[in-house]
C-alpha cells in the first residue's frame, strides 16, 4: 500500500483507490510515496524498491530467454519445412 | 497496483513453470508444505498447482489464524461474552467458528456484546469509550498479529486504561513446523515459509529447521511469481543437496526482520504452552502475556472454570491442519460443511484450507488426483 500522508505515528495509505488510516509506529522514518506491508491496521515493513526491481529483472530475464528460445525453435521448425 | 500486478506477469510465470518442468524431469516426488494460509489461498487463486510439474506436491499447513485456534479458546471467549460488563472485541472471521457448543455469532444474536474489529486499535478505542465495561480483545494469530496487539497493550498502559484486556492464543510458527517434521506423518522435503511472519521475525527463526532437519526453507511473498520462484529455489536446493534458509521476499522481509515489532513481542509476551487445533499442545509455541503485564491478561483478570472442550463430530480440520488429509477427503466437505454454514474452522476464514478448496477446487483436476492418490 502506498503511503499518502504521515502525521507522526499515524498515516493514510492507499491501494486500488481505497484509502485508510494506518499506524506507522513500527516503521519509523517511513516517508510519503513509499510502499508498506500493512497487517491489522499497522504497517510492518517498508517495501525495498531496489530489491523489488532486482526480483522483477530476474523474471524479465527468464521470460526473455524463453521467448528467444521459442523464436529460435520456431524459425528452425520453419526452415525444416 | 504497484508491486502487485508486476508480480503477476504471465510470460514470467510461464518461464518459471518451464524451468521447473525441466529441472524436475526424472526426479522423485517433492513434497513442499506452504505453511501460511495466505499462500494456500494465492496458490489456488492463481491456479499455480496446474503450472507445476506433476512430481511437485504442495501441501497446505497450519498457518491460518482462526483455523488453528482451539475450541477451548473459543469456549473461553464465549463464556466471557456471557459475563456482565464484558464487551468482546474480535476479528470478524472468528465469530463464525464453531466452538464446543456454539459460535460467537450465535452468542451475539442471544445478546452477547461482541464487536468486530479490524485492528487492536479499534478495541482500544472501545475501551476509551466504554470506561464502565471490560473490553476483551481476542488475540489470535502468529508473530504477524501479536506485535499489533502488544502495541495496543503498551498504549493502554501509557493511557492508564485499565479496562482493556487481551485473551491471548498467539502462536509462533517455528515450533509448529518442528512438530510437523517430528511427527513423521508427512515426509516433507521443504517449507515455503510464511511471508508476513518473516517480515516481523526475520529469517533466523528457521535456521534450526534447515540445519537440524535438513529441510530447505524459503521465505516468499503472496503474488504468483513470488510463489513460483520460491518453489524453483526449493527445487534447486534439493537438487544441489543443500538445505538452507533463503529469502525470495527480499522487497519486504529483511534478514533480521522488524526490530521494533520484535522488541514489543519480547516485552509484552512470554513463551507459553498453547493448544493448536490438530497439533495439540505444543510446548513453548504460544505467546502468553508476560507477568509484568498481567493486568491486561483476560485469563488472569477474569478466571473462569470451563468444561473440557469437545470437537465437532465428523470434522477433520485437525488432520487438514497437519497436512495429512485434504479437505475433499472430509465427509462433511461441501455438504453439511460449507462457507454459509461452516462446521469446522477451516471452512470459515479466507485463509482456511477448506474454504480455499471450496472456492477454487471443488472439482479441479488436482483435487481429483489428490483423492485418488490418498494423502495419508
Amino acid at each position: 500500500m502506498k503511503v499518502l500522508e504521515v502525521n507522526g505515528t499515524v498515516g493514510q495509505v492507499e491501494i486500488g483507490g481505497v484509502r485508510r488510516a494506518v499506524d506507522l509506529s513500527l516503521v519509523a522514518g517511513v516517508k510519503v510515496g513509499q510502499f508498506v506491508v500493512v497487517h491489522a491496521g499497522f504497517a510492518l515493513s517498508v517495501t525495498d524498491e531496489d530489491e523489488a526491481q532486482k526480483t522483477l529483472e530476474i523474471f524479465a530475464e527468464m521470460a526473455r530467454r524463453v521467448a528467444e528460445a521459442d523464436a529460435a525453435a520456431g524459425s528452425k521448425a520453419g526452415s525444416d519445412q | 497496483m504497484k508491486y502487485m500486478t508486476e508480480f503477476r506477469n504471465f510470460a514470467a510465470a510461464q518461464a518459471l513453470s518451464r524451468e521447473l518442468h525441466s529441472l524436475c524431469t526424472g526426479i522423485k516426488e517433492i513434497k513442499i508444505m506452504e505453511v501460511c494460509g495466505g499462500h494456500t489461498a494465492a496458490i489456488f487463486k492463481y491456479g499455480l498447482r496446474d503450472l507445476l510439474p506433476p512430481n511437485i506436491r504442495l501441501m497446505s499447513g497450519p498457518g491460518c489464524p482462526v483455523c488453528v485456534t482451539s475450541n477451548s479458546f473459543l469456549d473461553y471467549a464465549m463464556a466471557l461474552s456471557r459475563e456482565p460488563d464484558v464487551i468482546i472485541a474480535s476479528f470478524g472471521d472468528l465469530l463464525r467458528v464453531p466452538g464446543s457448543h456454539s459460535t460467537l455469532l450465535a452468542e451475539k444474536s442471544k445478546g452477547g456484546d461482541i464487536r468486530i474489529c479490524y485492528s487492536s486499535l479499534d478495541a482500544l478505542e472501545l475501551a476509551r469509550k466504554n470506561p464502565s465495561k471490560k473490553i476483551v480483545f481476542l488475540g489470535i494469530g502468529f508473530e504477524t498479529t501479536a506485535p499489533t496487539v502488544a502495541a495496543a497493550i503498551k498504549r493502554a498502559e501509557a493511557e492508564g486504561l485499565k479496562n482493556f484486556l487481551v485473551l491471548s492464543a498467539f502462536k509462533t510458527m517455528p515450533e509448529a513446523m518442528k512438530a510437523l517434521l517430528q511427527s513423521g506423518e508427512l515426509a516433507l522435503n521443504a517449507f515455503i515459509c510464511p511471508g508476513h511472519v518473516s517480515v516481523v521475525t526475520g529469517l533466523r527463526i528457521y535456521d534450526f529447521i534447515a540445519r537440524d532437519f535438513k529441510t530447505p526453507c524459503v521465505v516468499t511473498g503472496f503474488e504468483p511469481l513470488d510463489l513460483l520462484q520460491a518453489i524453483l529455489m526449493i527445487v534447486r536446493q534439493l537438487k544441489d543437496g543443500r538445505s538452507t534458509v533463503e529469502n525470495q521476499y527480499t522487497r519486504a522481509a529483511l534478514p533480521l526482520g522488524n526490530p521494533a515489532a520484535q522488541a514489543l513481542l519480547n516485552e509484552i509476551f512470554a513463551p507459553s504452552d498453547v493448544e493448536w487445533r490438530g497439533l495439540g499442545v505444543i510446548p513453548g509455541s504460544g505467546l502468553g502475556i508476560s507477568d509484568a503485564y498481567q493486568a491486561f491478561d483476560a485469563q488472569k483478570v477474569i478466571p473462569l472454570q470451563l468444561e473440557p472442550a469437545r470437537e465437532q463430530p465428523g470434522c477433520i480440520c485437525g488432520s487438514i491442519m497437519r497436512g495429512v488429509k485434504v479437505p475433499t477427503e472430509c465427509k462433511l466437505f461441501a455438504k453439511a460443511c460449507n462457507p454459509e454454514n461452516p462446521k469446522g474452522s477451516c471452512m470459515v476464514s479466507d485463509e482456511g484450507n477448506c474454504a480455499t478448496y471450496y472456492k477454487y477446487a471443488r472439482n479441479s483436476r488436482t483435487t481429483v488426483i489428490e483423492n485418488e492418490a490418498g494423502t495419508s
